[in-house]
């Protein structure tokens, strides 16, 4: 009996499989690269497609901007527009006109809107006042640097320039005379400054002064406004606090309205109002930052309706665009004589007059 | 039979060439080397721009590590310590709380601690829980209504530094950069000239006390940094965006 030797058995061998057609080959590649190219092109690398995050990431603010049309009382009735780059500051004139100070220069209009006139000033200006009949100079014109105010008559020529009270750390958000009275809120220092008409200093109002029971101003961004309404009771924004401070000319406290609420009777975020003026018949108006809103508050300090609304301030009325030379700024306010209440419109450098609703129109509009 | 000569070089000649080609391979060495060293600069990070970012969540989603390497972070000197925090709290909180329903922060990666009350007003402190944030920038939305003091950064202890960093390549408003390793960090603008003037405070208001003086002089330098990058960014972008001949002649 022959042995045969044991190894790989030609007999479990697979048959080979037989040639494929070229055709069917090339075929199959093609798929394989399109199956491969439609994979690369279905990836987002550029980011097309958004993050991907589910809705509980996205921030909506449309619940906080909305206003019920029924608390709106006043409509914009005109847009007159500023040829400037940047806009600072308005202010009312006692015959109806008002001043926008921003650039490098002061613009005076009047009532109907037309440009009077323009001058320059030396520097950057951030706050603006206009002397009325009560003043020791009427007319006259007060603009406030970051650490000087400078003087002008009621046609643009330069007086004088104050600094006396105020130092390399001063920052003037906001200018307001009253009789002899110029009174500058420094937000740099957490102080108001009180000159004479001829820039003596008077005095500061508002440090921390346990024994009077102030508490001291809490400014935590560069939004600092003061008022002096003909009651000549000082009126000073204390934005940290959320609330409006009231005070003698000579310094003492004598109370506060405001409350901090996201609500729209209330003010919210980190400092608000960033904006105050007055009525002639009392009543004040509030400019509020982060979601632009202006609304009407009694001469006491309770609210009684809205001037405009976020939506009516911002195309886009909500607050997605957070790049700081995107976003939206704050909207400084005036009122003139007449009930009439001027904005200005710092992203479209306009100034925006807002009037009051008749009564019934108020009605019709709730 | 006549040697040949000619083919053979005697040792002192042989010694010359032997001279010759290592000085020239030592000194061609020697170039390269320096050549080298020069080349080789200062290591490259990623950074983002706060100022130029939008917020748009591709950063949580964007990077290849499973936990993104941007984080955000809050520049105190900007932040209003707010009681209505715009960046924790939900637009329809339903109470001033730490509870999960009122907080703005999908993962509670934002901290609220008490500090102080004062004119009527409570003040807290916001922090950031690094590793539960993901880099969404819901609250860099949120306080950007307000003071903005949270941005997002690059942590470059987690990032791996990818060649091409695939959430720059997916971030819509360029906001990515390559910065100095040194530099770390791009501050906005707004932070930088808040961190630039308390420096400059502290060292005027230092008198001898030498940490105050020089905690203020750190914080001037980092102020100054950022100025330069952003100089040098200005510059980058007016040169390549004037034509060629323009900027030769310039």
């Amino acid at each position: 009996m022959s042995q045969t030797k044991q190894g790989p058995s030609n007999d479990r061998q697979q048959p080979r499989p037989t040639n494929l057609p070229p055709g069917v080959i090339w075929g199959v590649v093609g798929l394989v690269a399109l199956i491969a190219a439609l994979a690369v092109f279905r990836v987002d690398t550029w980011g097309d497609r958004g993050s991907g995050l589910s809705p509980r990431f996205e921030f909506d603010v449309s619940e906080l901007a909305a206003v019920d049309p029924a608390l709106v009382s006043h409509a914009e009735t005109a847009q007159i527009p500023v040829g400037m780059q940047t806009v600072q500051a308005i202010a009312a004139k006692p015959d109806g006109g008002f001043l926008v100070a921003g650039d490098r220069a002061v613009q005076m209009f009047q009532a109907d809107g037309t440009m009077a006139q323009a001058f320059s000033v030396p520097d950057a200006p951030r706050s603006l006042a206009v002397a009325g009949e009560d003043h020791d100079f009427p007319g006259r014109i007060y603009v406030g640097m970051a650490s000087r105010v400078e003087v002008f008559d009621a046609s643009g020529q330069p007086i004088a320039s104050w600094s006396e009270g105020l130092n390399q750390d001063s920052l003037l958000t906001s200018l307001a005379v009253f009789e002899e009275n110029v009174l500058a809120a420094d937000a740099g220092n957490r102080v108001v400054v009180r000159w004479d008409a001829s820039g003596r200093l008077l005095g500061t109002i508002g440090q921390p002064d346990d024994r009077r029971g102030i508490d001291g101003f809490v400014i935590p961004s560069e939004f600092f406004d003061l008022v002096v309404p003909q009651d000549g009771i000082l009126r000073v924004v204390n934005p940290g606090a959320l609330r409006v401070e009231a005070f003698t000319l000579d310094g003492d406290p004598l109370g506060h309205w405001g409350e901090a609420s996201a609500r729209i009777e209330g003010f919210f975020g980190c400092c608000n109002p960033s904006h105050l003026t007055v009525l002639a018949d009392g009543r004040f108006v509030t400019s509020e930052k982060g979601l632009p809103r202006i609304k009407l508050y009694s001469p006491r300090g309770e609210f009684e309706s809205v001037i405009a609304a976020t939506a009516s301030l911002t195309a886009r009325g909500g607050g997605q665009e957070i790049r700081d030379e995107h976003s939206p700024r704050a909207f400084d306010v005036a009122a003139d004589a007449t009930g009439r209440v001027l904005v200005l419109d710092p992203n479209t450098r306009q100034v925006r007059i807002f009037e009051p609703l008749e009564s019934g129109a108020m009605a019709d509009a709730g | 039979m006549m040697a040949d000569t000619s083919s053979k070089k005697d040792r002192r000649g042989f010694l010359n060439d032997a001279l010759r080609t290592t000085s020239v391979i030592a000194l061609a060495g020697a170039g390269g080397f320096l050549a080298g060293r020069r080349s080789e600069g200062e290591p490259m990070v990623w950074q983002l721009d706060p100022d130029q970012c939008i917020g748009c969540g591709h950063c949580a989603t964007y990077c290849v590590l499973d936990e993104s390497a941007v984080k955000c972070v809050n520049c105190f000197d900007m932040c209003g310590f707010c009681d209505i925090c715009t960046g924790y709290f939900e637009m329809n909180y339903l109470a001033l709380d730490t509870a999960a329903e009122n907080q703005l922060c999908p993962t509670g990666a934002l901290v609220r601690k008490f500090i102080e009350e004062k004119s009527g007003q409570r003040f807290y402190e916001y922090t950031i829980d690094v590793p539960l944030c993901i880099g969404c920038g819901k609250c860099v939305i949120g306080c950007a209504l307000m003071n903005g003091s949270l941005y997002m950064q690059v942590e470059h202890d987690r990032c791996v530094d990818c060649n091409e960093c695939a959430i720059a390549v997916a971030c819509p408003t360029q906001a990515f950069h390559r910065i100095p390793a040194s530099q770390k960090e791009i501050l906005k603008r707004r932070a930088e000239a808040v961190l630039g003037a308390r420096g400059r405070r502290m060292m005027r208001e230092a008198g001898d006390d030498a940490g105050m003086y020089r905690e203020g002089a750190e914080l001037l330098e980092r102020a100054l940094t950022q100025r330069r990058w952003r100089q040098q960014q200005r510059s980058a972008s007016t040169a390549s965006s004037e034509p060629e001949g323009t900027a030769r002649d310039a």
